[in-house]
């Protein structure tokens, strides 16, 4: 079919360090990423969720995934013990 | 009810006489979810969904659940994408349609996408949907939800859907929610009994015809095609099906599923229809307290 189609999903984002998955591409990396992938509390995934920035227990600056159980949350640069948060507005719980 | 519904009392009451089918079409719908398998395991979902809110089963959609809950800002599971807030007869055709993974399918009127991830999601991402929709802001609503569902195997085009009648039996399988007057969604929004008239109803029986035609060329021999509509109008209905099967050869399959229908209608307003329409799937709002629906399964010999 020679149409114009759009295809693919919106993964991540190549930043200069590395790359920042969305919540879509991190459900994709998630379950086969073996490092950099932080479990949050619930309380913590509810704060992330909902835009804000967490503390983890993380050495180090890397771009990590972040879950909750069978939930990810999508990436974020982890940088002197917090999370900085990338979740679009349209995203966020209220 | 007269008052309230003007010329569409006139031209309905004839087709379904009961004070029911007046009282549930203005009465507010069941809030109702689907549960996205593409992105995390069915049962995970689902029990913590239970955790807070109450799911009553959907008797004919294994994923659905009638809710407690109408707003949804402030659930984890719509905002990853785990849930499409859908009513719970617009779940039917894709289950009708019952698209197996590795199959080539075309989802001819998308937008906004709640069917076309329902149908990625019997397909288990595999395989390809051509998900296409006329109008550019409706697309673009179509592309987000794809994305936010995870659905990996679609892609979008923006056409007239009778645009797709050149590709000549190309489709395994393929899905019609066709524009309509969309009576059904009146427990929805009252702008739809606002904005009917039976100039409309002329307007959406021609395109749905054209549209239909269409689909049917596209679709390859012992293939499926379903028509639905979330409208009661016959003209829309039973007369687009109908003009099919006097147009072509396809065949009619009757639809099997755990819910109470209407009979379907064989005569109204001096138009008269084959008897094998009877297959067809009716539902009035008061049939299961969903919206009005039609659904028709045509296989291609």
């Amino acid at each position: 079919m020679r149409i114009h189609a759009e295809r693919g999903i919106y993964f991540g984002k190549i930043e200069s360090d590395g790359i920042r998955l969305t919540i879509e591409g991190a459900f994709l990396v998630g379950p086969k990423a073996e490092r950099n992938v932080i479990e949050l509390d619930r309380e913590k995934m509810l704060k992330w969720m909902k835009g804000e920035d967490v503390p983890v227990d993380f050495e180090g600056n890397a771009w990590v995934i972040l879950k909750h159980n069978m939930y990810y949350l999508g990436g974020g640069k982890a940088s002197g013990g917090v999370v900085r948060n990338y979740v679009p507005k349209d995203r966020r719980i209220r | 009810m007269r008052e309230m519904f003007g010329e569409l009392y006139e031209r309905y009451s004839v087709l379904d006489d009961s004070d029911e089918f007046w009282e549930y079409l203005k009465k507010p719908l069941r809030q109702s979810i689907r549960i996205n398998t593409l992105k995390a395991p069915f049962e995970s979902i689902k029990e913590r969904l239970e955790e807070e809110y109450i799911l009553e089963p959907i008797p004919w959609v294994r994923e659905g659940f009638f809710i407690n809950k109408s707003e949804f800002s402030d659930v984890l599971e719509h905002a990853l994408g785990l849930i499409f807030p859908q009513e719970a007869a617009s779940m039917i055709p894709p289950v009708v349609l019952n698209p197996k993974p590795g199959e080539l399918v075309l989802d001819m009127a998308a937008a906004p996408g709640a069917k076309t991830t329902q149908i990625a999601q019997y397909m288990r991402n595999e395989g390809c949907i051509v998900a296409n929709d006329m109008k550019k802001f409706r697309v673009n609503i179509l592309i987000a939800n794809l994305n936010r569902f995870g659905v990996l195997n679609a892609r979008v085009t923006q056409k007239d859907g009778a645009y797709f009648g050149r590709f000549r039996e190309t489709f395994d399988r393929i899905l019609l929610d066709a524009p309509c007057t969309s009576v059904g969604m009146i427990r929805k929004n009252f702008k739809f009994a606002k904005g009917w008239s039976m100039d409309r109803v002329y307007m959406y029986s021609k395109i749905q015809k054209k549209l239909i035609i269409a689909a049917y060329k596209a679709l390859k021999p012992g293939g499926i095609l379903v028509y639905s509509t979330c409208t009661v109008d016959p003209f829309e209905n039973e007369e687009v099906v109908d003009y099919l099967l006097r147009k072509t050869d396809a065949k009619l399959e009757k639809i099997k599923l755990p819910l109470k229908s209407s009979p379907p209608v064989l005569e109204f307003d001096s138009h008269e229809y084959s008897k094998e329409v009877k297959k067809c799937l009716r539902l009035h709002p008061q049939d299961n307290d969903t919206e009005a629906f039609f659904v028709a399964k045509i296989r291609k010999p």
